[in-house]
């Protein structure tokens, strides 16, 4: 019996949670968040058998925990039944490699050329889809080598970044572009290669590998987080995790835990740190004109990062640049979730809002920080879907991208 | 740039908040409004009895306050209907009748009406509610007021399988996301209600339904429809809720959502900001001026008893506020008292964000 | 005119023992309660089936009753038995001789115990106070009382026995010397009734003073009254007992999803309008956290007080815990010379079957039966058939299944039928014991077996209520599904319900501040506003 840490004494049964979670709106069958909760978690603390096929359906968006009124840790508790919740081979062996995207990663960017080539035949997708239930209605994104590295500039303040697996595998070239940002500023990051956050291995059910992930980059980082550096991501999922996440696993280590706390209390949103720096005047402002209408969507991982949206506010800094949120609720694709083939459908249902949503808008350009965000919003939209990142770049440096 | 600067943080988005809020916008002020949830709308819509208002004082400021009030929800298209001087009676979750004076648009409409047969559709396997039940109470509480008993109960089937037992929230959710299901339901309302110029229905309209959607749906089901109080959460309630937060969003309020305030910081007289706490680090708005319109939040940031100045402003053991600037929205003028009615947390945040906006430049954010 | 042979008042754990007893030796018997099952001793305890660790100290011989009856009871009601476990903690403030003294009474009255250190007891239980220095296991399980009662009954009317709840004792017929029968009132009707018969067996706990005055006899007792506190979740996943002198506060049992936790003593003058005071509250929090300390933080969702009725033959001077806890079979032909009535006083739990055993022998002796006691062997209940278990698989989550398995045993073979017939009925009324509709409609048919009459009742049968919400939710969906199946007009219904929140908000009345005031406070603004529509019930705190 683990030590109380949920605030489950604090539930009242009031069911805004299920009013909030975007599953529960879309299918019928899902138990909601107060049911696979709090609900089961006393069930579970008696020892009866409680697990349930549902607890795979969370998306792990954390609108519970948000809607909550009185501070019920809902999505931690489904998380943790997850990491307990056997699944046949076929879906347990797809959900193994969907938890090691740093794994993937590396082995696809041996040669990425013909590991894109394969991940894009139909034939191959069947297989994938028959033997993996991993749904050939997608398309993976493109891998490529990892060119990314630090900055090599020695500036005056150095920070360090932890950029993820879809920057160091998918996108090297948008990493590049968060030191562009950061150089331009005055700041020169130095790049945490440590590996997988921990978010895909937590929403797979395996809680010791990202606890091993989590104490691996504790590892690399203590030292430096000791003597006052900033960690920075860009990536909405890596942020919270480095946020909240490790406190959540390591609790039964106190060393670990009090790493963890301290990384805690030094992690940065990207947009969160060129921010604080705009209110300290150490921003550069010498932004070019963009005129264009662009609706920004902010990634659930960002709302529960509890910073407002930072990205939205530098965005509106930049003139001419018309930006209106989207505010539909969640994507629906939840990283490696909307990947999977039994949760196709609902990901998409759950994603409809904000594909309604944008068909009213019709901006030119839509802006969010996460990467699958914008997979999702490519697929259900077509529309053209970037970083803020790279539009505020663009500002900078007065020409498209 | 200045982010996280803010002439007024606000503190709770419960109605007291909200209003709070809606003022100093109106006023043009820069506001950051804070909360870790919903609040007590999620339990109940708010229906104002003649006794609760009765009990407040200051009696211009609380029509200042309400007229403020249904003006806001008008506009965020989630009426707040009612007349202070006509008083109705509205049906409980027992069955039983109590008297109104302002509710929502939609709670309001399920009032007893003398002389008028009004119909209680049930829903097929809808978890919790049963017409007839209410019906059968309606009418014996009519009675005991010399009213002639005008309820009758139905139930209608919902073509669209939503799980078994179907939630109100369930059906709440399908309405706001399905064209389809609002038109079955629709057809639906429609045969039952054949000679009835009004069905009362369990509150199940939609978590953002705006009034103009409603009203269409009511030319749908061609008849007027009321909503029934149900068992939390109250679907009326959350769309109460849910329009006024995106209503003053779109006005340019930040809403930080999902954590509590753990922190004022109070130095030489002034509170200075405001720090949440979000995951990792506390978030810290700078303030011009702070109203605590949380009673949760004042008991946990107050520590100890309430008392207010005329201002609003907790005041410690010397009658000297705790900050200059530093306002209760949770107090319906009663020392040490939190506001306990719906009127008494609008008069309440009204009030505070009314003494903010009184002085615009000692209250604006530095 | 009503008749048996026997008529036994006090539905607890006792009477429901001796129905059971006499019924299986072939003698007609009728259970008077006057409110519903379990309302005294029985269902105001923790619920511990002692393994008689708590008394191998001072009083060997109990302890050995208490192990013998520990290991029968859990083989014939298995399916109301938690067998968990125990363990008896060593705190540093306790008399270490004590420990000692424990270890060796407990080999010498056969007690199945392992001698662990701190960190082993920390292991086993991660909850238990830093500084514990030791404990012992013993085979301790936790029983639910409601359950256990109503297998008794159950079984016995199953085999022709009678069982009347609501019905309150009034007169008892004593004629030359003779019982010959008894009028019982219906308090919910407010009927009258006779029942003739040749004895009377007074298991009335608390009230067998009251009891034994109708027929114009004593039996002397001692109110001694415990307050327990019920914890929203399960701190541990054995029953933890403090290894000393028994006090207040030593006593934290794991009870399906909630914790037990008490109690105190002290000596009141009757069973009735028991009340739990703050500091009494507050003591036993304080006393129970320095076994578990996160004990100070959880949240309490009830109180309730029970009385412990002692045998106190000379003027009840001492009282509380010095009395011993033994029992008195009070045979009033040979004391008073009123034939055909028994009392029997005192006891625990642990050992109700064998003061069953005790009366239903002398009331075999006094009848001619010859038939020897069939409960030490018989089971309360037969097991669901595999057949029908695959068939519930497919209609209910296993959770939920298991939970009605265990409530319900074959009876589930109808309920899912009906919820074959009407898909609806698979509902969970309440959602924190996960109790379907289903079953909630079984308990309150009227040809159900001891059929519940109220909401309360309900709860005692299925745990409905028992939860966070404390009935806020599951009262309200029980009472429509009462109305809906006609067993209550609208009128009735909003009347049960009323009374059923006036019960549960009073066990909710003691906090002064955490969640459970803020449960309360929703529980109230929803349905406080109603008007009063019935007489409020009795003064007594249900479990």
């Amino acid at each position: 019996m683990r030590p109380d840490s949920f605030e489950l004494d604090n539930c009242l049964k009031c069911s805004v949670c299920n009013a909030a979670c975007p599953v529960y709106a879309v299918h019928p069958g899902y138990p909601g968040p107060k049911h696979l909760g709090p609900e089961l978690e006393r069930l579970r603390l008696e020892g009866i058998a409680t697990d349930t096929q549902w607890l795979e359906y969370c998306l792990g968006c954390h609108r519970c925990d948000l809607a909550c009124p009185h501070q019920v840790g809902v999505s931690e508790m489904i998380a943790r039944a997850k990491a307990h919740h056997p699944k046949p081979f076929t879906r347990a062996l797809r959900d193994w490699w969907f938890a090691r995207p740093g794994l993937l990663g590396k082995l696809t960017t041996i040669v990425p050329f013909v590991s894109n080539f394969f991940l894009r035949l139909k034939p191959v997708r069947w297989i994938m889809s028959k033997s993996m239930h991993i749904t050939p209605k997608r398309r993976f994104p493109a891998y490529t080598r990892p060119t990314l590295r630090s900055s090599t500039n020695n500036r005056a303040e150095r920070v360090l970044f932890f950029p993820g697996c879809f920057l160091t595998y998918n996108r090297p070239d948008l990493g590049r572009k968060v030191l562009e940002l950061l150089e331009r500023n005055g700041v020169a990051a130095e790049l945490v290669s440590t590996g997988c956050c921990g978010v895909p291995a937590q929403a797979n059910g395996e809680e010791s590998l990202a606890r091993d992930q989590a104490a691996r980059h504790l590892a690399a980082m203590d030292e430096k987080l000791q003597s006052g550096m900033s960690v920075l991501t860009a990536c909405a999922s890596c942020g919270y995790q480095l946020k909240s996440g490790f406190g959540g696993l390591l609790a039964e280590d106190a060393k670990l835990a009090s790493a963890a706390q301290r990384l805690a209390a030094q992690s940065y949103d990207l947009a969160e740190f060129l921010l604080e720096r705009a209110d300290k005047g150490k921003l550069d402002s010498a932004v070019h004109p963009i005129g264009r209408r662009v609706a920004y969507h902010a990634p659930c991982h960002s709302n529960a990062q509890g910073i407002g949206h930072p990205w939205m506010q530098l965005l509106r800094q930049i003139p001419g640049l018309k930006v209106e949120e989207v505010d539909a609720g969640c994507c629906g694709m939840s990283g490696t979730y909307g990947f999977k083939q039994e949760k196709y459908d609902v990901s998409m249902r759950v994603g409809q809002g904000i594909i309604d949503r944008l068909h009213i808008l019709q901006p030119e350009q839509v802006a969010t920080e996460c990467a699958t965000c914008q997979m999702q919003i490519e697929h259900g939209t077509g529309l053209p879907t970037v970083h803020p990142l790279e539009i505020l770049l663009e500002a900078y440096n007065g020409e498209a991208i | 740039m200045e982010s996280n600067r803010f002439d007024l943080v606000v503190i709770g988005a419960g109605i007291a908040g909200l209003t709070a809020a809606a003022l100093a916008t109106a006023e043009s002020r820069k506001v950051a409004l804070v909360s870790i949830g919903v609040g007590s709308l999620a339990q109940e819509s708010c229906t104002m009895g003649p006794r609760q208002l009765e009990a407040l004082p200051a009696e211009d400021d609380l029509d200042r306050a309400i007229g403020f009030f249904q003006e806001m929800c008008a506009s965020a298209g989630c009426a707040f209907d009612g007349d202070r001087a006509q008083v109705c009676q509205l049906p409980t979750l027992m069955g039983s009748l109590q008297p109104a004076v302002l509710a929502s648009r939609t709670v309001l409409n399920s009032a007893l009406r003398a002389e008028q047969p009004t119909l209680i559709a049930g829903i097929g396997g809808l978890s919790g509610f049963d017409a007839q039940f209410l019906a059968e109470q309606l009418n014996r509480a009519a009675h005991t007021l010399d009213a002639t008993p005008v309820f009758s109960a139905t139930r209608i089937a919902l073509p669209i399988a939503l799980g078994i037992p179907v939630t109100a929230v369930r059906m709440a959710q399908a309405f706001d996301r399905d064209a389809a299901f609002r038109e079955l339901f629709a057809a639906s309302l429609h045969s039952a209600a054949k000679g009835f110029a009004r069905v009362l229905l369990p509150g199940v309209l939609g978590l953002y339904s705006t009034d103009a959607q409603l009203a269409e749906f009511e030319r749908m089901a061609g008849c007027q429809l009321g909503e029934l109080p149900t068992l939390p959460p109250s679907i009326p309630g959350l769309r109460l809720y849910n329009r006024l937060i995106e209503h003053l969003r779109a006005q340019g309020i930040e809403f930080f959502a999902g954590y509590p305030v753990n922190q004022l910081e109070i130095a030489d007289g002034v509170c200075t900001s405001v720090s949440i706490a979000s995951p990792g680090r506390s978030h810290r708005l700078r303030a011009g001026a702070v109203i605590l319109a949380s009673s949760v939040g004042c008991r946990a940031l107050l520590k100890g008893e309430l008392d207010v100045d005329q201002y609003q402003r907790p005041i410690n053991a010397q009658h000297v506020p705790v900050a200059h600037n530093l306002f209760a929205g949770c107090t319906d003028g009663k020392p040490g008292a939190h506001a306990r009615t719906p009127a008494g947390r609008i008069l309440a945040g009204y009030c505070a964000a009314a003494n903010v906006c009184a002085r615009k430049e000692e209250y604006a954010a530095r | 005119m009503e008749s048996t042979q026997v008529v036994i008042v006090g539905g607890g754990a006792t009477g429901a023992g001796v129905l059971w007893d006499l019924t299986l030796r072939g003698i007609p018997a009728m259970l008077l309660e006057q409110a519903d099952i379990a309302n005294g001793a029985t269902g105001r305890c923790h619920g511990l089936l002692h393994s008689g660790g708590r008394y191998v100290v001072k009083d060997l011989e109990t302890a050995r009753d208490c192990l013998a009856e520990n290991r029968i009871v859990k083989t014939i009601a298995a399916h109301c038995v938690e067998d968990i476990g125990g363990l008896f903690v060593q705190l540093p403030e306790d008399d270490p001789s004590f420990f000692e003294k424990w270890w060796s009474a407990a080999q010498q009255a056969g007690i199945p115990s392992k001698r662990l250190g701190a960190e082993e007891a920390r292991a086993l239980e991660p909850n238990l106070a830093e500084n514990i220095l030791g404990t012992f296991t013993c085979p301790d399980a936790h029983v639910d009382v409601f359950r256990l009662v109503l297998a008794n009954v159950e079984a016995s009317l199953q085999r022709g026995a009678q069982f009347r709840s609501y019905a309150q004792l009034i007169a008892i017929d004593v004629h030359n010397g003779r019982v010959r029968g008894v009028t019982y009132r219906d308090t919910r009707s407010g009927e009258e009734h006779q029942v003739a018969c040749e004895m009377v067996v007074n298991a009335a706990g608390g009230w067998a003073q009251n009891v034994a005055a109708l027929a114009g006899v004593d039996a002397p007792i001692c109110c001694d009254k415990g307050t327990l506190l019920v914890l929203n979740h399960r701190l541990a996943s054995r029953v933890v007992n403090r290894c000393r002198v028994p006090g207040d506060a030593d006593i934290l049992v794991p009870a399906g999803p909630v914790s037990l936790l008490g109690t105190s003593s002290m000596v009141v003058p009757g069973p009735d309008g028991l009340t739990a005071s703050a500091e009494e509250i507050d003591a036993l929090v304080k006393m129970g956290g320095l076994m578990i300390p996160s004990l100070a933080g959880t949240r309490i969702l009830r109180t309730f007080s029970g009385v412990r009725a002692l045998y106190a033959p000379q003027s009840a001077a001492s009282g509380g815990r010095g009395v011993s806890r033994s029992f008195a079979l009070l045979d009033h032909e040979q004391h008073d010379g009123v034939a055909g009535f028994l009392s029997i006083v005192g006891g625990k739990l642990t050992t109700y079957r064998r003061m069953a055993e005790a009366v239903a022998d002398r009331v075999a002796e006094k009848l001619g039966v010859q038939t020897e006691c069939g409960t030490r062997t018989t089971p309360l209940r037969s097991a669901l058939k595999p057949a029908e278990r695959v068939r519930a698989e497919r209609l209910l989550p296993r959770a939920v299944l298991d939970k009605l398995e265990c409530r319900r045993g074959p009876d589930v073979a109808a309920i899912v039928a009906a919820i074959e017939a009407r898909p609806e009925l698979a509902e969970q009324l309440c959602e924190c014991e996960m109790v379907t509709r289903a079953e909630v409609e079984f308990v309150l048919g009227t040809s159900a077996p001891a059929a519940a009459e109220t909401i309360a009742d309900v709860g005692r049968r299925t745990r409905l209520g028992f939860g966070p919400c404390q009935g806020t939710y599951c009262g309200y969906r029980t009472m429509l599904a009462g109305f809906e199946m006609h067993r209550w007009s609208s009128e009735q219904a909003a009347s049960e319900f009323s009374n059923y929140l006036a019960e549960r908000w009073k066990g909710q009345s003691f906090v002064q501040e955490g969640q459970q005031l803020e449960q309360l406070g929703l529980s109230r603004e929803l349905y406080d506003a109603q008007p009063a529509t019935c007489a409020q019930r009795g003064t007594n705190d249900g479990k």
